[in-house]
């Protein structure tokens, strides 16, 4: 070997074939992306346990005759999801005040629990730690045959948060819109509160440093602090303490017809791309809000992504909203009664609500964007009389999600999976059902936003009061929290 | 010893010749000195001759001469016996003393008469008599004026019982040897004259001293017999203080004439004659007698310090023999020491000699020498003893040190004659010039990055703030998680260099002359032409800033490029052929290994290779002998200096593809560039790809030469492992940056040895090659001086949070402070700062996900909205503050701002932070480091071993005082 290196020629023959094998190799194996993560970075996104529950449930004033039910159910979770540990302790459902007696509880999971039917109703809440707290879900509903409160107004009991977007309402005279913040906690929160209308952002100084005291709820009378302005949007943002906002909305008919009553359901917050789910098919008005909160004057483009795939609606491929204003599009001739969603495209962040009414026009519900389903989400139906249709729209390519619906005891009654096309809306009907029942609906591929609408049916009795309800689906906070978050000594240094 | 000259008054200079009278200037009545001479005499063959001929020459002579021979074997007796007007030698046994033997001439002969009153000359019986005892040792020879001048002394001060020559260098050097000895307090023996001082008159003034030397002492018969000789305990060292002590303290004084000169040949001292037996024990018998003189002496309100000071001095000493690595010379010093004060027989003595007492101790104070002059007498020692030892340390083969300067000899005699001074230094140095280039440079170069704060950039975390922190940090980590080794090594580096700050200012900043230096030394063990050497060593200090190691700041690349070409000079001195019988080097092999193990510390995947390449090298190149032992005991060594972070790469290999600056600097490589790869340049390095070029095709002109192709294929061999290495690591998903500075360090060593081969050559070919090279790097330095700073690597706050977060994470309020930060719709990543934040070592060092768990879990809830607690287990967690560092997300900033138990506290532009209510929370927080103590200790043990093994021996210097006579050990 030494002496094969002796001649110059040989030496440098070697080297140089040494060092073209290797560039060889080079060509031919690919680096590996090296890992640069820290030692400790959790290579599974870490699963967080929510052992503890606070869910607020707003409830309609007096007036008329109604009957007042909070449903709530902490659902059957996927098998592998984390829960806290210890005995099962039960989530009461109780009024805000610490000494107040529970109306009702939980004690199972998978068994829906209900408060006692009451027709003269006060806020309530569902509270309560233990292995029973992740995914909990509750829905407050009320129901009067005449009166202000007349019709079916339902929503989803609310997670207390800090920041929350309302579009659709008003300050109107045929309108009585009231903005119901409460708060659980046991200290005194404080909440600003900014209304964009139609001549963009306004300055109303009794609109903030709102306090909302501990355990109660605070009360603004859009009519008051807005007088006149249709078609609000309103971001709520606490300042300090947490609370849970829901704007009450009861509608009139010249000026004293009651025109139903309903909830505005939150919107999400403003991105560049919004999704509006579960616009009821049917007959009626549909008036989509998009407000834009931004300092820019907004570009947007409405795409409908009807049951048959998606389009955009003639004269509204490009929409101008002026900065800090809120626009309204009729768009009930462009559906043509087809269960659908809408899409909102824009260069600045925007956020929209549809509101829905019967044929009639004697009972509305709104519903505001939705964020992607990044996971099972909740929620509990109640009793309804005429079907509810699941309305699924995978608003990019196609979809797939798996639904479940249960009973009050936690029997299956439905389940599917299914795929939805890229752009269009599946509808899902359930039966009417006596008593109430939950669904879980889990999106597994694509982009997926769903809603559960409710319709009056489309020859209604004589005597049959129109109900129409909306209800969001919103990942449930166990699997958002999911996303997660990672040990990294460098995130202290820039 | 050359014999010639029996006779002949040319061997003595003239002014030394005899005049014939002992006159007093001030006129004083005349005295009569009777003098009786002792001459002890043992092996002394060799200078008996000359005392004889000087006892000729002087004048005036003793008056009786006595000779004792002390059982020599050689012809020592007969030479004694043929000594001018000599009385029969007196032969005594070998084992005697020097005060014996002089007693027993004594005896024998007695002193010498008094001449009768009436002399042939005239009544002389006015003239008062003083009779003298002259002591001589066989090796020294008396100048001819010698004995009139000490008695011309003697007339002038008649109060002075004890006089003592000057004692110059044998034969007739001008060399001073002591002209009065005195001591310190300690022990140590001090003449006041510094190694090889010249006599040029600057102690020739008598003077009164503590004593002198037993050779040529001249002693008033009276007060030998009144302090009866010598003491017979000190039978060799310290016998002439401790007489001259007590001579001292019996009031008569002690003088030195320094007109009288004694030529003195110091056999003992020099180890031309040996002590006869005694020099296992020589140092042992000077500590014993240095303590018993003391002891027996020393005013008794002063020995309680004495002792302690004696005690305090033998520890420092045996610490210094055990590092030294001399234990027995530690078990001489304690065997003294103790020896002396349990049974020395010193409080005997002391009675003996409180009768003495005439003069107190406080005016002979003045003649001891001060403590101070023996503590800067022994750093001049040790320092002296180090230097000397760190010049043999790497050159212990006389025969091949012949061959390399007649070569160094060839290669400077170019030097230029007539040209100005500097211009022949930077000829005869060129690599002087170039490092000042060099270190000038690196100053210019860092121009943006001198001032205040800490040097950072992503792949190097702030120093830490002081060298606790450090010395904390480096056996303190999460259970669970080692951590990293090199922090250990470069708090060693700190303790010695200005502190963690300074230590990585200037393993950075100064990487590339510190690299440079280090290439130097290793190039000066083969290479012989010093402009190559100093091209080579420059180009590898410029390697460094084109890898991209300083402009990144890579630490670790920088370390290892210091290291390498030590490691590589200590696995030269161990592998190469000598012409010695004992081949290799075990001090060598632990310095490899030292080195080997700061390599695998700090660049764990260069460390792997270069450790390999030792092993099969070592195995198979030069056999399973000596030098292959000893190459792969380096290895070994240098695994096991390391040792829990060994255990984790073996654990978690994934950790060789980093360097010391945690896991970003795995992505740190060629990338998926080819020519990145093969030119070894790391994409992002600063210096584009294709200035390796031209090295790379000099690289392999240079093996079309014929001889010395070795150390080219060597050069090459390193330069095609790093090739591979960095291939397999980048395919691996590992960092490559010290392996792609091994190629290009390779590359290096082959061209210098290439040019050092054909430097002479003046074809126009060479010339022109050699012309590329030094184009190329001379364009590298300029881009290093234009282009140096230019970086991720920059200076600034080791913390980028605001002033009161920062100083709250110091004591009294040791505040955590929760950092999260979080990219829109990306996930969070968060950091808990306490105490002074992430530092070097916290990436690798970081927290596992389970202990991570618990703010993991409640960022995690905040992030899907937060269920309202997390306020209050952010305080169960001991957090004081959260703070997003902009952009902040505003989901999570509502959040945050919403949950109970926060409030918004002040905060940098574009931040956020949030201050967690604690005050009815006490909180314990999730992370806790854990000591790793056991570790730390086995550690401290093994470095200093390896330290000591790898420091040159101490020998045990005995102080044989120059005249100090042969003789036997008595017991």
């Amino acid at each position: 070997m030494i002496r094969l290196l002796a001649d110059p020629r040989i030496r440098i023959g070697a080297v140089v074939a040494a060092m073209v094998v290797l560039a060889g190799l080079g060509v031919v194996t690919n680096p590996k992306k090296p890992d640069t993560k820290p030692a400790a970075a959790a290579t599974e996104p870490t699963r967080t346990v929510v052992n503890r529950t606070a869910l607020s449930c707003p409830v309609l004033a007096a007036g008329g005759k109604l009957t007042s039910v909070v449903n709530a159910v902490a659902p059957n979770l996927p098998a592998d999801t984390p829960t806290a540990t210890g005995a099962a302790q039960p989530l009461s459902i109780a009024p805000l005040p610490a000494t107040s007696n529970p109306v009702g509880s939980l004690l199972k999971r998978g068994t829906i629990g209900s408060s006692a039917v009451v027709v003269k109703p006060e806020p309530l809440s569902i509270q309560g730690t233990g292995p029973l707290a992740a995914g909990t879900v509750g829905t407050s509903t009320t129901t009067a045959q005449d009166g202000v409160n007349a019709g079916m107004a339902s929503t989803p009991c609310q997670q207390p948060g800090s920041d929350f977007w309302f579009v659709g309402a008003s300050g109107a005279v045929e309108r009585r819109d009231v903005l119901v913040l409460t708060n659980l906690d046991s200290i005194n929160a404080e909440v600003n509160v900014t209304v964009y209308a139609r001549n963009g952002q306004q300055d109303l100084p009794a609109a903030r440093g709102i306090v909302v005291p501990a355990r109660g709820t605070a009360e603004l009378f859009l009519k008051q602090v807005a007088p006149n302005l249709r078609d609000i949007a309103l971001h709520v943002e606490s300042t300090g303490g947490r609370v849970a906002a829901a704007v009450r909305s009861n509608a009139s008919k010249g000026n004293s017809v009651p025109a139903g009553v309903d909830w505005l359901n939150a919107s999400a917050a403003p991105a560049t791309k919004v999704f509006v789910p579960a616009v009821a098919p049917g007959a009626g008005l549909r008036i989509l809000s998009v407000a834009n909160p931004s300092d820019l004057q907004a570009t947007a483009s409405l795409t409908v992504n009807g049951p048959n795939g998606p389009f955009k609606p003639a004269g509204l491929e490009t929409v101008q909203i002026a900065a800090g204003s809120v626009k309204t599009f009729m768009l009930d001739p462009v559906l043509h009664g087809d269960p659908s969603a809408i899409t909102v495209t824009s260069d600045q962040p925007v956020t929209a609500s549809m509101r829905v009414t019967d044929e009639s026009q004697s009972e509305f519900a709104s519903i505001g964007s939705a964020e992607a389903l990044a996971g099972p989400a909740y929620l509990v139906l109640p009793a309804h009389k005429q079907p509810a249709v699941l309305q699924v729209t995978a608003p990019g390519k196609t979809g797939s999600v798996k639904f479940e619906l249960r009973d009050v005891l936690g029997r299956i009654l439905s389940t599917r999976a299914l795929d939805v096309v890229a752009g269009a809306t599946t509808p899902i009907s359930f039966a009417a059902q006596p008593r109430p029942t939950y669904l879980m609906v889990q999106q597994t591929r694509g982009t997926v936003v769903a809603g559960v609408t409710l319709m009056p049916a489309a020859k209604p009795d004589k005597d049959d009061v129109p109900q129409v309800a909306v209800w969001p689906l919103s990942t449930s906070l166990v699997f958002r929290a999911q996303l997660g978050a990672q040990p990294d000594v460098s995130a202290a240094l820039r | 010893m050359e014999q010639e000259a029996p006779a002949g008054w040319e061997f003595f200079d003239s002014v030394d010749f005899p005049t014939d009278h002992i006159g007093d200037p001030m006129g004083r009545p005349r005295v009569r000195h009777v003098v009786t001479a002792v001459v002890v005499g043992h092996e002394g063959a060799a200078w008996l001759p000359r005392l004889s001929e000087s006892l000729w020459a002087l004048n005036p002579r003793p008056d009786r001469l006595i000779a004792v021979d002390t059982g020599s074997t050689d012809e020592t007796a007969e030479l004694l016996a043929a000594m001018p007007g000599v009385e029969p030698v007196v032969s005594v046994s070998a084992r005697t003393g020097f005060g014996m033997a002089v007693a027993r001439g004594l005896e024998a002969h007695g002193f010498a008469p008094i001449p009768s009153a009436v002399g042939p000359y005239g009544d002389d019986g006015h003239m008062p008599v003083v009779e003298w005892l002259w002591l001589l040792h066989d090796d020294c020879a008396p100048a001819p004026k010698a004995l009139e001048k000490l008695l011309l002394q003697a007339t002038n001060s008649p109060n002075t019982g004890v006089w003592g020559p000057k004692l110059r260098l044998w034969p007739r050097d001008r060399e001073l040897l002591e002209v009065g000895v005195t001591t310190s307090l300690g022990g140590r023996r001090d003449t006041g004259i510094e190694n090889g001082e010249l006599d040029q008159g600057q102690h020739d003034q008598p003077r009164n001293v503590l004593a002198v030397s037993s050779a040529g002492m001249l002693v008033r018969r009276d007060v030998w017999e009144a302090l009866h000789g010598f003491d017979p305990r000190l039978p060799m060292f310290r016998d002439d203080i401790d007489f001259g002590w007590r001579a001292s303290r019996a009031g008569y004084q002690v003088g030195v004439a320094p007109d009288a000169v004694i030529y003195h040949a110091q056999a003992a001292a020099t180890g031309e004659r040996s002590l006869a037996g005694t020099r296992r024990h020589a140092y042992q018998l000077d500590r014993a007698h240095a303590y018993y003189t003391v002891l027996a002496n020393a005013p008794g309100k002063l020995l309680p310090l004495l002792i302690l000071r004696f005690l305090f001095g033998t520890v420092l000493r045996s610490i210094w023999f055990l590092i030294g690595k001399t234990p027995s010379g530690a078990v001489d010093e304690w065997t003294a020491l103790l020896g002396t004060l349990l049974a020395g027989g010193w409080t005997q003595a002391r009675k003996d000699r409180r009768h003495l007492d005439q003069v107190p101790y406080d005016s002979i104070k003045g003649l001891f020498s001060r403590s101070v002059h023996a503590l800067r007498h022994n750093l001049e020692e040790t320092t002296g003893t180090i230097s000397e030892r760190i010049r043999e340390a790497w050159a212990d083969e006389p025969e091949e040190q012949v061959v390399t300067t007649a070569r160094r000899a060839k290669s400077t005699a170019r030097v230029a004659v007539g040209q100005p001074r500097w211009r022949r230094q930077l000829i005869r140095r060129p690599f002087l010039g170039a490092w000042v280039v060099l270190a000038i440079g690196a100053l210019v170069a860092a121009r943006d990055l001198i001032g205040s704060g800490v040097l950072r950039s992503n792949l190097l975390l702030p120093a830490h703030e002081s060298l606790s922190a450090l010395w904390h940090a480096a056996a303190s980590a999460p259970p669970g998680v080692t951590p990293p080794a090199w922090l250990a090594q470069l708090w060693a580096f700190s303790t010695v260099m200005f502190g963690p700050g300074g230590a990585t200012n200037l393993l950075l900043l100064g990487a590339v002359p510190l690299a440079g230096l280090a290439a130097w030394a290793l190039l000066r063990a083969f290479v012989v032409d010093r402009v190559a050497r100093a091209w080579g060593a420059s180009a590898y200090g410029l390697a460094v800033f084109t890898n991209g190691a300083i402009s990144q700041g890579r630490l670790g690349t920088c370390v290892a490029a210091i290291v390498l070409p030590l490691l590589g000079a200590a696995v030269h001195t161990i592998a190469r052929r000598r012409r010695v019988v004992v081949q290799g080097s075990w001090r060598a092999a632990w310095f490899a290994g030292i080195c080997l193990a700061v390599l695998v510390a700090f660049t764990p995947a260069l460390g792997l290779l270069v450790a390999i390449i030792l092993v099969f090298g070592g195995v198979l190149g030069l056999g399973w002998r000596r030098q292959g032992r000893q190459l792969v005991f380096s290895v070994v060594l240098g695994l096991l200096l390391v040792l829990p972070w060994t255990i984790e790469l073996i654990r978690h290999p994934s950790k060789l593809g980093q360097e010391a600056g945690g896991p970003p600097t795995a992505a740190v490589g060629p990338g998926n560039s080819l020519q990145h790869l093969l030119t070894g340049t790391p994409i992002g390095a600063p210096a584009p790809w294709w200035f390796a070029v031209p090295l790379i095709l000099v690289a392999l002109v240079s093996l079309l030469r014929e001889s010395r192709q070795r150390y080219e294929l060597l050069g090459w061999f390193a330069a095609l492992a790093g090739l591979a290495g960095t291939l397999v690591a980048s395919r691996l998903g590992g960092g490559s940056g010290p392996l792609m500075f091994m190629m290009t360090a390779g590359w290096i060593i082959t061209v210098t040895v290439a040019w050092d081969s054909v430097g002479k050559s003046t074809e126009l070919i060479v010339q022109g090659v050699l012309g590329i090279v030094l184009l190329t790097t001379v364009v590298t330095a300029g881009f290093w001086l234009v282009r140096g700073a230019d970086g991720p690597l920059w200076r600034g706050p080791a913390q980028d949070l605001p002033a009161y977060l920062v100083s709250s994470q110091d004591p009294p309020d040791n505040d955590s402070i929760l950092v999260v930060r979080k990219a829109p719709g990306g996930q969070m990543r968060f950091s808990l700062v306490k105490d002074g934040g992430p530092r070097m070592g916290s990436l690798e060092a970081a927290p596992t996900a389970a202990q991570t768990k618990p703010i993991t879990d409640v960022l995690a809830t905040l992030g899907g909205g937060g269920s309202g607690e997390e306020g209050r287990q952010l305080a169960g967690l001991a957090i004081d503050y959260v703070y997003l560092p902009g952009p902040v997300d505003p989901t999570l900033q509502s959040t945050l701002d919403s949950l109970p138990g926060l409030t918004r506290a002040s905060a940098n532009d574009g931040d956020a932070s949030w201050l967690v209510d604690r005050s009815k929370i006490e909180g314990k927080t999730p992370l806790v480091d854990q000591t790793h103590s056991v570790w730390r200790i086995l550690g401290l043990i093994g470095w200093l071993i390896a330290l000591v093994f790898c420091l040159p021996t101490v020998r045990r210097t005995v102080a044989v005082p120059h005249g100090t006579h042969a003789r036997r050990d008595p017991r």
